[in-house]
C-alpha cells in the first residue's frame, strides 16, 4: 500500500533540562531566520553591483511592500476565494469518496487485492500528468481545479481508510454483527469510530496534496486563484509580488498543515486511555482503541 | 490454494479489461467524447507513434537520469544534515518541525523562482527535484538514528567498543530500515516533482511530452505518454519497495 | 407581514426588471487566448464600450496561458470561441477531426515579435547571429520558432535556436548571461527598453516569409456555430468594431496599460508595434503555406486538400 510519507515533528522532555534546551533551540531559531536575511540581502545587494541579475532577488523590504499591497488588495481576496473554494469542493468530494471507497476496499479482501496495485500505480504517479484529462473532461474553469482537487485528495485518504479498517479490532466486528447491526449501522457505529485516527491522518495529507494540486492547476490554465495570480505576475516579470504571493500562499498551506495536526492531535488525547478521562476513555475505547 | 492466491490478479486484470472494452464501446456508439477519452486501442497503438515522433524512450532516460542525479544530490545532502541534527540535539530540535512543515508546502510553486534564479535547463530540473528528495532523507536519517534500541547501545558500551565501530557497527544497521525509508520516499517526491516542472515548463523528459502531445492535439498519443508515466512511476514504486523489503525482512 | 411581502415582490419585480435585457442577450463564452499583449484588448473594448451590447450579445471572457489549453477548451465545447489562437493548432485540431472553425483572422505575420541584447552586446542585428549564436525563442513548434526560422531563412543565417520559454524566462537568462539573445511580444520588457537596459536587433517582420499570413485566429466549435449562426455572425461584427474602437481611442489604451499594471509609456506606440493593417478581421490569409508549414512540423500527417481548407473558414461567421 502506498505510504503517504507522514513526516513528524519530535517533542523535547520536561524539566529545567527542557527550559535550557527550549532556549537553545529558540536561539537557533533566531540565528537562522537572521541569518537567511543577511544572505538575502547580501545576494539582493550583489545584483545591484551587476554581479547577480539584480531584479531577481529584491530586497527583503520590497517584498514586504508587496505582502502589504496583496493582503490590501481587493483583486487578492477574489483570487484567494477562487483557489478556497475549489479547495473546499475539491477536498469534501474527494475524502467522501475516498472514505466510501476506502470502507468498500477494507470490507472486500478480494477486491482490495485486486484494485490495490492499480490504486497504487496511479496513486504514486504524479497527478498532474492527469491535467489534460482533466482539462478536456471539465473545462477550463473552476470546475477543473475542483476536480483536480478532489484527485489529489483521493488518494492518501483511500489508502488511510483501507488500512484503518484493515486494522480494526475484529472483536468489535463480531460485537457488531452479533447485535444485528445493519450496514449502514456498522459503518456508523463500529467502523467510523473504530478508525477515526487514520482517517484523519489521511484527511490531514489530503488537504495538503489539495492545496498542492489545486494551485497547479491554477498554474497550468485559469482565469482566477491564487495560482493564476502567481503565473500573471511572472510573465509580467513582477518579482516581488511573485515572492509575497508564495510567501502567503506558504503560509496558508501551513495554517491548513497545522490547523489538521491540531485537530488530530486533539483527536488523539480524546482517544487516549487516561484515568482522568474516565467515562470518556471507556466509551473511546469501546468504540475501537487499540487502533495504531 | 494457489488458485485463490493468483484470484486477485486475474480479477485485477479482468476488472481492467472489462473496463477497457466497456469504454472501447462507449465510444465507438458516441455515448463518450472520442475528443475527450480515446479509444484505449487508439492509445495502445499510438505507441510506436509517440516512439517515433517524440523518442518516449530516450525522453524516459533523461527524467530517470535527472530524478538519479537529484536523488544523488539529496543522499549527499539529506544522510549528512541528518546525522547532524541527530548528534546536535537543539539543532535537531530546532530544524525538524521546519522541516516537517517544509515537506507539506507546495515547493513546486517555486519553479518561476528557480527558473528566473537558474534559467531554464536541467540543473534547474534537477535543483527543485532534490529539495523534496532531501527533507524527507534528513527527517528520517534523524528518526532512524534517535530510534535505536538502547539495549543494542548499552551491549555495544558495554564490550567497550569505540565511537566509530558503534556508529558502524550498531547504530547504522538499526537505523537503516528507517532511513531507507526516508530515501523510498525522498525518490518518489523527487521523481514527482521533476515530471511536474516538466510539465510546467515544457522542458525535459517525460512531462514535456505529455504536455506537447496534448498542446498538438494529439489525444490517443497524450494518454499513451500518460500510460508511460503510470509504468515509471509503478517501476519505481514497486522497485524500490522490493529493497526495502530485502532490507527489513520483518 | 403583507407589507414583508408587498416589498419583497416589488424587489423581486425589480430585479426581474433590471435583468430582463441580460435574459434577452445571446450569452458567448470567449477565452482569450493569452494575457497582457495588445490583441487581447479588443473583446473588453467590446464588453466595457457596449458593443457587445449593442449587438444583443453577452459576452463572458477568459484568459488562457498560450499553448492549446484555450483551443481544447471550445473543442470540447466547455467555451464557445477562442480569441487570438495560433492558426497551426487551430488547423492540426481540424485534421484531426475536431470540431473547430476558424471565424476571423487576429493577426497576420509576427510584427509585434522583437528581439534583444544588452547595450554593450557586439550584436546589432539578426545577421550577427550567423555563425551559432544563440536565437531564442520560447518552445518547440510555438509561433516564435516559427518566427525565428523564416527569419533566419529569410537571412540566410544559421544562428543556434535555444528554448528559453516566455518573456519572463527569456529576459532573466538574457540579463544573467545565460543567453545571447532574448525574446519578447510588444508591450512585455519594454520597460527595459524604456531604461536602456535592453536594445532591439531585430522584429518578427523580418520573417518575410511569414508577412501576410494568418497566424493567430478567431475560432470556435463547429456545433455551437451551427446552432448559432446569427450569433456568431454579431459576435464578428462586434469584434471588428471593438478593433477599430481600440486602435483609434487613447482611452482605450489607458485602460488597458491600467488593466495590466503596465506603464503607459510601454503601451502608447502600441498602435504601431501592430498595425491596424496586420490585426484586420479578414482576411484569413496564407492558409496553403500555413498547411505545408503544418506538415513539415508534424502537426498533421498529410496535407489537407483544398476542400478542406475552405470548409475550415468561416469568415465573419458566414457559411464557407
Amino acid at each position: 500500500m502506498a505510504q503517504a510519507g507522514v513526516i513528524k515533528a519530535t517533542v523535547p522532555a520536561t524539566g529545567a533540562a527542557e527550559r535550557s534546551m527550549d532556549g537553545r533551540v529558540s536561539r537557533i531559531r533566531l540565528m537562522t531566520v537572521i541569518g537567511f536575511i543577511a544572505l538575502w540581502e547580501v545576494i539582493a545587494t550583489l545584483g545591484s553591483y551587476g554581479i547577480f541579475y539584480n531584479d531577481v532577488v529584491p530586497h527583503i523590504w520590497n517584498i514586504a511592500i508587496a505582502v502589504f499591497y496583496e493582503i490590501m488588495s481587493a483583486s487578492f481576496y477574489r483570487d484567494l476565494g477562487m483557489t478556497f473554494a475549489a479547495h473546499i469542493v475539491g477536498f469534501i468530494c474527494g475524502a467522501l469518496i475516498a472514505i466510501a471507497v476506502g470502507i468498500w476496499l477494507g470490507t472486500n479482501t478480494l477486491i482490495r487485492e485486486a484494485m490495490l496495485p492499480y490504486l497504487n500505480a496511479i496513486g504514486s504517479t504524479p497527478k498532474i500528468i492527469f491535467l489534460p484529462i482533466i482539462f478536456l473532461m471539465f473545462g477550463v474553469g473552476i470546475e477543473s481545479k475542483m476536480a483536480k482537487g478532489s484527485m489529489s485528495a483521493f488518494f492518501p485518504v483511500v489508502f488511510t481508510t483501507t488500512l484503518g479498517m484493515m486494522l480494526i479490532n475484529p472483536v468489535l466486528i463480531r460485537v457488531g454483527r452479533t447485535y444485528n447491526l445493519n450496514k449502514w449501522h456498522m459503518i456508523t457505529k463500529i467502523y467510523m469510530p473504530a478508525m477515526v485516527n487514520p482517517v484523519i491522518t489521511g484527511l490531514r495529507l489530503g488537504v495538503a496534496i489539495t492545496v498542492i494540486g489545486v494551485l497547479v492547476a491554477e498554474l497550468k490554465f485559469a482565469d482566477g486563484g491564487l495560482g493564476y495570480r502567481l503565473g500573471i505576475y511572472y510573465e509580467q516579470f513582477q518579482i516581488a509580488p511573485m515572492y509575497a504571493v508564495i510567501l502567503l500562499i506558504f503560509a496558508l498551506a501551513a495554517a491548513a498543515n497545522s490547523g489538521m495536526t491540531r485537530l488530530q492531535d486533539r483527536v488523539n488525547r480524546h482517544m487516549a486511555p487516561t484515568t482522568t478521562k474516565g467515562k470518556k476513555a471507556r466509551a473511546s475505547a469501546s468504540a475501537g482503541l487499540g487502533i495504531t | 490454494m494457489n488458485k485463490l492466491h493468483k484470484m486477485p490478479v486475474l480479477v485485477g486484470l479482468f476488472g481492467v479489461l472489462a473496463c477497457a472494452v466497456l469504454l472501447e464501446l462507449s465510444v465507438n456508439s458516441g455515448w463518450v467524447m472520442e475528443i475527450i477519452v480515446p479509444r484505449p486501442s487508439d492509445t495502445i497503438l499510438s505507441f510506436p507513434i509517440v516512439q517515433e515522433d517524440m523518442d518516449i524512450v530516450g525522453n524516459f532516460f533523461v527524467t530517470l537520469a535527472m530524478t538519479a542525479a537529484a536523488t544523488l544530490l539529496a543522499l549527499i545532502i539529506g544522510l549528512p544534515f541528518g546525522y547532524f541534527l541527530y548528534k546536535r540535539e537543539a539543532y535537531g530540535l530546532a530544524y525538524e518541525g521546519w522541516l516537517a512543515a517544509a515537506f507539506s508546502t507546495p515547493i513546486v510553486l517555486l519553479y518561476p523562482l528557480f527558473l528566473v534564479l537558474f534559467g531554464r535547463n536541467y540543473h534547474t530540473l534537477i535543483l527543485m527535484g532534490f529539495i523534496p528528495g532531501a527533507i524527507p532523507i534528513a527527517i528520517q536519517t534523524r528518526q532512524g538514528l534517535l530510534g535505536v534500541s538502547k539495549t543494542l547501545v548499552n551491549v555495544g558500551r558495554s564490550f567497550n567498543v569505540s565511537e566509530q565501530d558503534m556508529f558502524r557497527k550498531i547504530m547504522l544497521p538499526s537505523a537503516v530500515p528507517t532511513i531507507f525509508t526516508g530515501i523510498r520516499i525522498g525518490v518518489m517526491y523527487t521523481l514527482v516533482n521533476i515530471v511536474a516542472i516538466e510539465y510546467l515548463t515544457d522542458f525535459g523528459g517525460l512531462g514535456r511530452i505529455v504536455s506537447q502531445l496534448y498542446d498538438n492535439f494529439s489525444i490517443p498519443e497524450t494518454y499513451a505518454a500518460i500510460l508511460a508515466v503510470i509504468l515509471v512511476s509503478t517501476f519505481f514504486y514497486w522497485g524500490f519497495g522490493r529493497i526495502e523489503k530485502w532490507l527489513r525482512p520483518v | 407581514m403583507s407589507k414583508t411581502l408587498k416589498t419583497f415582490a416589488i424587489a423581486a419585480a425589480g430585479i426581474a426588471v433590471l435583468s430582463a435585457p441580460s435574459f434577452a442577450q445571446d450569452k458567448v463564452r470567449l477565452v482569450n487566448s493569452t494575457k497582457v499583449v495588445f490583441e487581447t484588448e479588443h473583446p473588453y473594448t467590446g464588453l466595457e464600450e457596449g458593443i457587445f451590447k449593442k449587438h444583443n450579445l453577452d459576452v463572458s471572457v477568459i484568459h488562457g496561458s498560450g499553448g492549446a489549453a484555450s483551443l481544447q477548451a471550445v473543442i470540447t465545447g466547455s467555451q464557445d470561441v477562442v480569441w487570438g489562437n495560433g492558426v497551426l493548432g487551430v488547423l492540426s485540431a481540424y485534421a484531426k477531426g475536431a470540431p473547430v472553425r476558424i471565424l476571423g483572422s487576429n493577426i497576420r505575420g509576427v510584427p509585434d515579435l522583437y528581439w534583444y541584447v544588452k547595450p554593450e552586446s557586439p550584436i546589432k542585428s539578426f545577421k550577427d547571429l550567423d555563425g551559432g549564436k544563440v536565437m531564442a525563442y520560447s518552445r518547440p513548434g510555438s509561433t516564435t520558432d516559427l518566427a525565428a526560422r523564416f527569419i533566419a531563412s529569410a537571412l540566410k543565417i544559421e544562428p543556434k535556436f535555444v528554448s528559453v520559454g516566455g518573456p519572463s524566462g527569456s529576459r532573466t537568462q538574457l540579463m544573467s548571461g545565460q543567453v545571447e539573445t532574448g525574446w519578447s511580444v510588444y508591450p512585455l520588457n519594454k520597460d527595459l527598453l524604456r531604461e536602456g537596459k535592453i536594445r532591439i536587433i531585430g522584429t518578427g517582420k523580418e520573417a518575410t516569409g511569414l508577412n501576410g499570413i494568418t497566424i493567430r485566429v478567431i475560432a470556435a466549435n463547429l456545433n455551437w456555430l451551427n446552432k448559432n449562426r446569427d450569433v456568431a455572425k454579431r459576435l464578428m461584427t462586434a469584434f471588428d468594431e471593438s478593433l477599430k474602437m481600440t486602435y483609434n481611442s487613447q482611452k482605450r489604451l489607458q485602460t488597458y496599460a491600467k488593466r495590466w499594471n503596465l506603464n503607459f509609456e510601454d503601451v502608447k506606440s502600441a498602435t504601431e508595434d501592430t498595425p491596424l493593417e496586420v490585426a484586420t478581421i479578414l482576411p484569413v490569409a496564407g492558409l496553403d503555406k500555413i498547411n505545408q508549414i503544418a506538415l513539415d512540423n508534424k502537426k498533421i500527417r498529410e496535407l489537407l486538400t483544398a476542400e478542406q481548407l475552405k470548409e475550415l473558414v468561416h469568415p465573419m461567421g458566414n457559411k464557407p
